[in-house]
């Protein structure tokens, strides 16, 4: 107990320690995998970008393969690992349930459906292939399931956990059997990209990508800090929340379109990555506390370490290959989950 | 003052709260009393506008309760719950803390946390401060919330007369806090605010309460100072429970006597 509030009370040491390693973190993804970079040319070519100073002579190769591949790939990483895991840490607070995850409740196959659809459909409909279809068909699918989970799950004012999950499950069930129908109906090319959105992997990321993703996310990331305050006073109940002066309704319906719009352009881009959303508020409350106000801010730098990491042992543990980073995240994740349920189980008795 | 106007409020066929009405004026403290599933709750509920009546009105000091902002109520009217499950790990402290919400701007400043400090030594708290919500005993927590509820309308606002509801707040509390906690009732209404308790202990409510309010089946059976409505008679028709009332040695009040 005293652990936890000594940890409440550094709290900038905490965002100061997340910084440093996301930093270093995002350094090492950058030099390492199938082309070894040495970390003095990451950070030798990043002076030079900046006119900063200019060390080193960077090989042409190396140069880029950094600028071309891995540094919009790291930074896609961290984009994309601090939606999750701020809209992991929104989704809790609103369900005011630790066990809510993008994946877990439905949230992130909704929007693999939406953008299944139209990776199937897209040759029927002219102009639909085009770049924006893809994230408003995810955010679409994202959206629906958000918005239905919550109101299955939510009689008079509370959410019960056990509705939350089994409708997350039978949600699941639905998308894969859409999924999967594709997938029998698909072609070869068809079925190689919907392999892809089943597996989650940021083998897209390119400049490109990441300009076409970073509004969304970054719509999602600056607006969650808003609702802080009010998610904290969510958690007495939705009826004190109003006591208190926040009105629960529109902060659902506002949390829920942020949440849609950064898992949808997440999973539109990456496909289904696991455990992030999940995993990453938990270990910041471990650390700092349940408060909203620091809680989006710490997980989503959490969140993109983990991400990155993730993305890079991805990419260098089956060298020349590359393994889909949902893999990893859910290998991690999932035994970190039950561990969850263990410690929950012990609290219980 | 609080006025309720012949409110009413009914789910499908049953009609739960049937055209009451009620007057709460500042410096008061109304007792709600009543058999389970008499409508308290549902009252309750109306009055510090969590539900809506389907008929009738409430007013706040003339204003319609329906029209206020609910961010300008919160700073004049707190509720205190009859019991609140947290799914996070808060500490004492910070669920206390929740109560100055309405009042900020930002985060909270240094009066902020003193007068939260101060709320938590009224209701015995301070020393809790530090511990996690899931640690704490029912009694500990109903405490805390109750610190909550105080350091919501702490002070007077420019807004309007402060307005304090308490849902059975003695229910978890051992005998000591229990009038500890209705002591804070009446200071707060000493202080100017209004305020309405429900209660399930007639003499409680006969001790702590300006006056009382008696329901059934939704119908308002009696209302007004306790010595004056408080007999065997009424006990026994609205509770169906045999009983001796007499003068309060002490002060002169009701004392009931279960036979």
């Amino acid at each position: 107990m005293n652990h936890d509030l000594l940890s409440r009370r550094h709290r900038p040491t905490f965002f100061v320690v997340l910084t440093t390693c996301l930093v270093l973190a995002m350094a090492w993804a950058a030099s390492t995998g199938a082309v070894g970079i040495p970390f003095k040319d990451v950070l030798g070519l990043f002076l030079a970008k900046f006119n900063l100073f200019n060390p080193v002579d960077v090989s042409g190769q190396h140069e880029s393969v950094l600028w071309n591949l891995r540094i919009p790939r790291v930074l896609f990483a961290a984009l994309i690992g601090a939606v999750l895991a701020v809209s992991g840490g929104i989704l809790q607070g609103l369900f005011r349930n630790p066990l809510a995850d993008p994946a877990l409740i439905g949230v992130s196959s909704g929007a693999a459906v939406g953008a299944v659809a139209v990776i199937m459909m897209g040759h029927l409909i002219p102009g639909i292939g085009s770049g924006w279809a893809l994230p408003l068909a995810a955010f679409m699918g994202a959206f629906l399931t958000t918005w239905s989970v919550h109101r299955l799950a939510t009689v008079d004012g509370s959410t019960s956990s056990a509705t939350l999950l089994l409708g997350g499950i039978a949600i699941n069930a639905l998308a894969g059997a859409v999924v999967g129908y594709c997938s029998f109906a698909a072609s070869d090319a068809q079925l190689r990209s919907l392999t892809f959105w089943l597996l989650g992997s940021l083998g897209t990321a390119s400049w490109g990508t990441l300009a076409a993703c970073a509004p969304f996310c970054i719509l999602t990331l600056t607006l969650a800090p808003r609702f802080a305050r009010a998610l904290n006073a969510l958690s007495l109940g939705e009826a004190e929340a109003r006591h208190l002066g926040f009105q629960p309704d529109r902060v659902k319906k506002g949390l829920v379109f942020l949440v849609a719009i950064g898992v949808g352009a997440c999973v539109a881009h990456t496909g289904m990555i696991g455990f992030i959303g999940l995993v990453t508020p938990h270990l910041v409350r471990l650390v700092i506390g349940p408060d909203h106000r620091w809680l989006f801010s710490a997980s989503a730098l959490f969140g993109a370490i983990l991400m990155v990491v993730s993305d890079a042992v991805a990419r260098i543990i089956v060298i020349p290959a590359e393994l889909p980073v949902g893999i990893v995240t859910a290998a991690g994740g999932a035994p970190f989950f039950l561990w969850l349920l263990w410690q929950q189980r012990r609290r219980m008795l | 003052m609080i006025r309720a106007k012949e409110i009413s409020f009914g789910v499908r066929e049953k009609t739960l709260v049937d055209r009451v009405s009620l007057e709460i004026p500042e410096g008061e403290v109304l007792a709600i009393l009543g058999p389970n599933g008499a409508g308290k709750s549902t009252l309750f509920k109306m009055l510090c506008g969590q539900i809506s009546p389907h008929a009738g009105q409430i007013s706040y000091g003339g204003e319609p309760l329906e029209s206020m902002d609910i961010g300008k109520l919160a700073r004049r009217r707190a509720v205190l719950p009859q019991s609140s499950q947290i799914p996070f790990d808060f500490t004492a402290f910070e669920i206390a803390l929740l109560g100055r919400s309405p009042h900020l701007r930002g985060s909270e400043s240094r009066r902020d946390l003193a007068l939260v400090k101060a709320a938590m030594a009224l209701t015995e708290t301070e020393s809790l401060a530090d511990q996690l919500a899931a640690t704490l005993s029912g009694g500990e927590l109903q405490r805390v919330h109750l610190a909550r509820v105080l350091a919501q309308v702490w002070e007077p606002v420019e807004e309007g007369v402060r307005v304090l509801f308490m849902d059975e707040p003695t229910s978890n509390l051992d005998l000591s806090h229990q009038h500890g906690t209705l002591r804070l009732a009446r200071r707060w209404a000493k202080e100017g605010a209004a305020v309405a308790i429900i209660l399930h202990d007639l003499n409680l409510a006969a001790l702590y309460a300006d006056r009382l309010l008696i329901l059934k089946g939704g119908k308002l059976i009696a209302s007004g100072k306790p010595r004056e409505i408080l007999t065997a008679k009424l006990i026994q028709d609205t509770f169906n429970l045999k009983t001796l009332v007499r003068d309060h040695p002490e002060n002169g009040g009701a004392l009931v006597i279960a036979l």
